[in-house]
């Protein structure tokens, strides 16, 4: 009897002709293309483990093994850029019998061979190559393989140099193992687990949506259907055993298509994340466990959606008898809205205290509270609001618009008022959070205090060389190149200083230039150049003693012996000078003109400051000059000089937008499902329309109407509540809000593209609905 | 106007390999309530689209008011079809998310009449069609011969020269059938609005004027109206 039953619901699922076939198609569409976005965002964890992973297992060990330090490698790296993009360069001698070999390298390069990466492969053979060459001396050997590699375009090369070279230069030190032989792996930090499952839970839900609206295409034919079979003397049981297995068919069929669009699809979405934050396809790997209980869960939700839809139906053997039970979406929905702008508003006010207590260090608990949960009630209240709106805009449209079309769309609305906002739900949390974000973004490229230096050196063509060299080393090497006008090496020298009350001593640095150099890079010149002797640096160092006019340090020798030390008077009275520190470091706490410094102390170039003709290939040739001289340096451009300093935040607003992008997606594909579902459960009073002379055009202005105001309704309270968000809390920090325009602009720009997609591709279902063999057929 | 109001010449139609009508002709004047009957699959449903403007016959010609429809295009054969006729199908013609009153004044706004004064019409016709208190009702709400009477004032509303209706009753029981059927008719004869009628049974046929039988896509009757 059950067997019979299943047989007869798969006949039923899949025996309705071209348009069962069409239908059960347009179900398994949806859901596949919903289980391919939850297999990539499952995968998305384990992918930054597994780029993590690997770049741990580089990591080098300097323990001697057993029998000690019988094989080991020398080891010397430079981070190198070639164009802006990271460049690992290292060179390598084995000693002894087994020594330890990189990840990704089958043997050790031997002298005058290169193993690069296939990204550097690729380069190396480009045109742009003859800028490159020159740092990558030696004939390619080898690839390195994808075990070796951070992620897949980044540029590796392990050279291999003789033992008298390893001697004979600086920086070669001994590795004696690689943490790929350490047992165990490192979990990835509890922030980013905690922000990779917000944006799993973030994809989830409208995924579900999506899924459940793909899973309902058809559902009143589905009740026909069901009710015949009730005609024919089907028991309730049998019915809903029927609609179980019709639902679940198609979602199993769905699910084998998800699997097969998530193979075909993740290479792309590997590729899809930001510059330098690529995957390889094989990472993005859900967790079986995960990947498998996706794929029970889906069939299981869509038959229990389908029993518990028809709940709401009564299939007697006369017909069907619709249960109406409309979702209420009331004014009680602005709740959390109204709670989380009390609390934002209520840490606003408090903004004074807040500021002072900041500053102090403290932070004031109760602000932080209120910002933290007013931000989340407000997160919550959007994607809450937006049927409650969507219902208000449809009563307005119903009662003040004249046109037909309006009036038959806001019906449709009113009829089911959360259906088409939980379509939305995932663009309008996503739309909020970019638009925070984006609002936040220069308040917090502008806490690094990076930004106004690098983009005025920017205007000066100057590059930032940091190296260990001696300053006339550094002048050495880059006189001649072409491209470069002046080098000014900025020296430091180290200094001990008696902390106080302790009789400890702590070390600091000693800025030693002239102030007009550092003038040229810096956006506010430093008080009275020339004629102070000495400048206090602002803000004070965290880590040096404070060091007031008149007290002795002792300047070091020799770098390496702390007890070779000179004595040196700070000189007085000192001119505080406002610094950003990024560009200086940390530990410098005075900055004072060469004269002033006893000629023994020992001076290490803190930073190169060389200007330029700002060509990009002058940046290479400078990098190929200070490799040539065997220099280790990290130079950089202004621009990189600035991307680095806020790459992080940068990579996180950039994953925020690739999300939001990828949610608007969802939430298209889930409108154009609901719109097509729409147009085909009312193809024949739709035909009748058309019959009695309704004009097309009116009918397409209801497509449309039916899936923009929702959209448009979620976006704007989106990004209305985002921006009085940032409003708030940006002032709560004393910090003004610069319009995210550009943000806002793209965000309506997709929004239009998605209704236009949606309504494009559902006018040919609704040109084939009205045509007038559907009142023959229907 | 001299001459028939509606006039179907040689009309041919097939759809596929399944030919529906074998070169009907049929001819309806001014004010005649003519009822087409037949077997099921004699064509009658389809010479009613023809002579309509709903579908376009393969070969013949369809002439209302002295002009061919057949060789109107898509958007005026829709003009023609909202402004002179009125249309009743046996089921699922109202837009389900529309009230009763709604369903009734689309004709109106459609043509460009206020929402008000369109309201007002529909109101006065749902209370001749004695259906006035289901005006807030939405088509799910509505019995089966409530539905096809909101369908008939719907129909009317306009003030058409043609009525088309197919298979009016055919959902109906016989007492709602005759309801709909006497109110259908008694609008019709009082606005002197011409009523085709397509029907198979011979109790809603007795309430036209004149009968023409279809047979295998043909018209078996005399062709010629009285």
């Amino acid at each position: 009897m059950t067997a019979s039953t299943l047989a007869l619901g798969l006949r039923l699922a899949v025996g309705g002709g071209r348009n069962g076939v069409a239908r059960l198609a347009l179900v398994a569409a949806g859901v596949g293309l919903g289980v391919a976005l939850l297999l990539i965002g499952l995968g998305v964890g384990p992918a930054l483990e597994a780029r993590n992973a690997r770049e741990l297992a580089r990591e080098e060990s300097f323990v001697p093994r057993r029998p000690e330090g019988a094989s080991y490698l020398l080891r010397t790296a430079a981070l190198d850029r070639f164009h802006g993009r990271p460049l690992l360069r290292a060179r390598l001698v084995g000693i002894g019998e087994r020594p330890p070999l990189p990840p990704g390298l089958e043997r050790l390069p031997r002298p005058g061979e290169v193993a690069v990466s296939p990204a550097l492969a690729r380069l190396l053979r480009s045109p742009e190559a003859a800028l490159l060459r020159p740092r990558i001396p030696g004939r390619v050997a080898a690839l390195v393989d994808n075990g070796g590699l951070a992620w897949p375009g980044e540029l590796l090369a392990y050279g291999g140099a003789t033992r008298a070279e390893a001697t004979a230069e600086a920086g070669f030190h001994r590795v004696y193992g690689f943490r790929r032989d350490a047992a165990g792996r490192r979990e990835l930090p509890v922030e980013i687990q905690l922000v990779i499952l917000l944006a799993v839970l973030g994809l989830l839900v409208p995924t579900l949506a999506f899924i459940a609206a793909s899973s309902r295409v058809s559902a009143a034919a589905r009740e026909r259907r069901l009710a015949a079979m009730r005609l024919v003397g089907a028991t309730p049981g049998q019915v809903r055993l029927l609609a179980a297995v019709e639902g679940a068919l198609a979602t199993v069929v769905g699910c084998l298509a998800g699997v097969a669009l998530f193979f075909a699809l993740r290479s792309r979405a590997a590729a899809l994340a930001p510059p330098g934050h690529e995957f390889f396809p094989s990472d993005l790997a859900p967790p079986l466990a995960q990947a498998v209980g996706t794929l029970l869960a889906i069939p299981l939700l869509a038959v229990g959606a389908s029993v518990l839809a028809l709940r709401r139906v009564e299939l007697n053997p006369l017909g069907i008898v619709r249960h109406r039970r409309v979702r209420r979406a009331g004014p009680l929905r602005a709740l959390p809205l109204a709670l989380g702008f009390a609390a934002l508003g209520a840490a606003w006010l408090n903004r004074g205290e807040f500021a002072e207590h900041a500053t102090g260090g403290r932070g004031d608990a109760l602000t932080l509270l209120l910002v933290g949960s007013g931000f989340v009630l407000v997160l919550l209240g959007v994607a809450a609001v937006t049927p409650w709106l969507s219902v208000l805009a449809a009563r307005l449209l119903a009662r003040a618009s004249s046109d037909v079309g309006a009036l038959i769309a806001a019906r449709r609305l009113l009829a089911e008022p959360t259906a088409a906002a939980r379509l939305v739900s995932g663009a309008v949390l996503a739309v909020f959070v970019a638009t925070v974000a984006h609002a936040f973004l220069p308040q917090l490229l502008a806490a690094t205090g990076s930004q106004a230096d690098a983009v005025a050196a920017a205007r000066s063509g100057t590059l930032f060389v940091g190296t260990p060299a001696q300053p006339r080393e550094l002048v050495a090497a880059l006189r001649g190149v072409p491209g470069v006008r002046t080098v000014a090496p900025v020296g430091a020298a180290s200094a001990l200083a008696a902390v106080p009350g302790s009789g400890d001593f702590g070390t600091s640095a000693v800025l030693v230039a002239d102030c007009a150099v550092l003038n040229r890079v810096l956006v506010q010149p430093l008080p009275r150049c020339g004629a102070a002797r000495g400048y206090r640096l602002l803000p004070p160092s965290p880590y040096a003693p404070a060091t007031e006019a008149g007290a002795t340090l002792r300047l070091l020798v020799d770098p390496d012996r702390s007890r070779q030390t000179v004595a040196f008077r700070v000189p007085g009275p000192l001119t505080p000078a406002a610094v950003a520190r990024p560009l200086l470091g940390d530990e410098v706490e005075l900055l004072v003109p060469p004269e002033a410094v006893p000629r023994r102390a020992a001076l290490h170039t803190r930073i190169g400051l060389a200007t330029t003709d700002g060509g990009e290939d002058t940046v290479e040739r400078v990098r190929n000059a200070l490799a040539r001289a065997g220099i280790l340096a990290d130079v950089d451009t202004a621009t990189e000089y600035l991307a680095d300093h806020t790459s992080e935040m940068r990579g996180v607003v950039a994953l925020i937008d690739l999300a939001t992008l990828l949610v608007f997606a969802i939430a298209a594909a889930g409108l154009l499902v609901a719109s097509i579902d729409s147009v085909l459960e009312r193809r024949r009073p739709l035909a009748v329309l058309a019959a009695v002379g309704t004009p097309a055009s009116l009918l397409r202005r209801a497509v449309v109407l039916q899936s923009a105001v929702p959209l448009a309704c979620g976006l704007a309270v989106s990004a209305a509540a985002a921006l009085l968000t940032s409003l708030l809390v940006l002032s709560v920090n004393g910090a003004a809000l610069a319009l995210p325009l550009r943000t806002l602009a793209v965000v309506m720009a997709i929004a239009g593209v998605a209704v236009v997609g949606v309504v494009t591709l559902t006018l040919p279902t609704l040109a084939r609905a009205v045509r007038p063999e559907t009142l023959r057929t229907e | 106007m001299n001459g028939p109001l509606l006039i179907g010449r040689d009309v041919r139609r097939s759809f596929g390999s399944t030919v529906a009508l074998d070169g009907a002709s049929v001819e309806i004047d001014a004010g005649e309530i003519v009822a087409i009957m037949g077997p099921s699959g004699s064509g009658k449903s389809t010479l009613l689209h023809c002579l309509a403007g709903i579908l376009r016959p393969d070969g013949g010609e369809a002439h209302y008011r002295g002009k061919r429809v057949d060789l109107l295009s898509e958007s005026e054969r829709s003009r023609l079809r909202r402004d002179e006729f009125g249309f009743v199908f046996q089921f699922g013609q109202l837009v389900p998310e529309l009230s009763a009153l709604e369903n009734v004044s689309l004709p109106l706004r459609l043509g460009g009449m206020r929402r008000r004064d369109a309201e007002g019409w529909a109101y006065e016709w749902l209370e001749r069609l004695e259906v006035a208190a289901l005006a807030a009702k939405q088509p799910g709400e509505l019995s089966g011969g409530e539905g096809q009477r909101v369908a008939v004032a719907r129909a009317l509303i306009g003030g058409p020269r043609v009525v088309f209706a197919d298979e009016p009753t055919g959902a109906l029981d016989s007492l709602n059938g005759e309801r709909v059927m006497t109110l259908l008719v008694d609008a019709a004869h009082s606005g002197g609005t011409s009523v085709v009628l397509v029907t198979h049974e011979p109790r809603v046929a007795a309430y036209a004027d004149r009968e023409v039988v279809m047979r295998d896509g043909r018209v078996v009757t005399p062709v010629l109206a009285s």
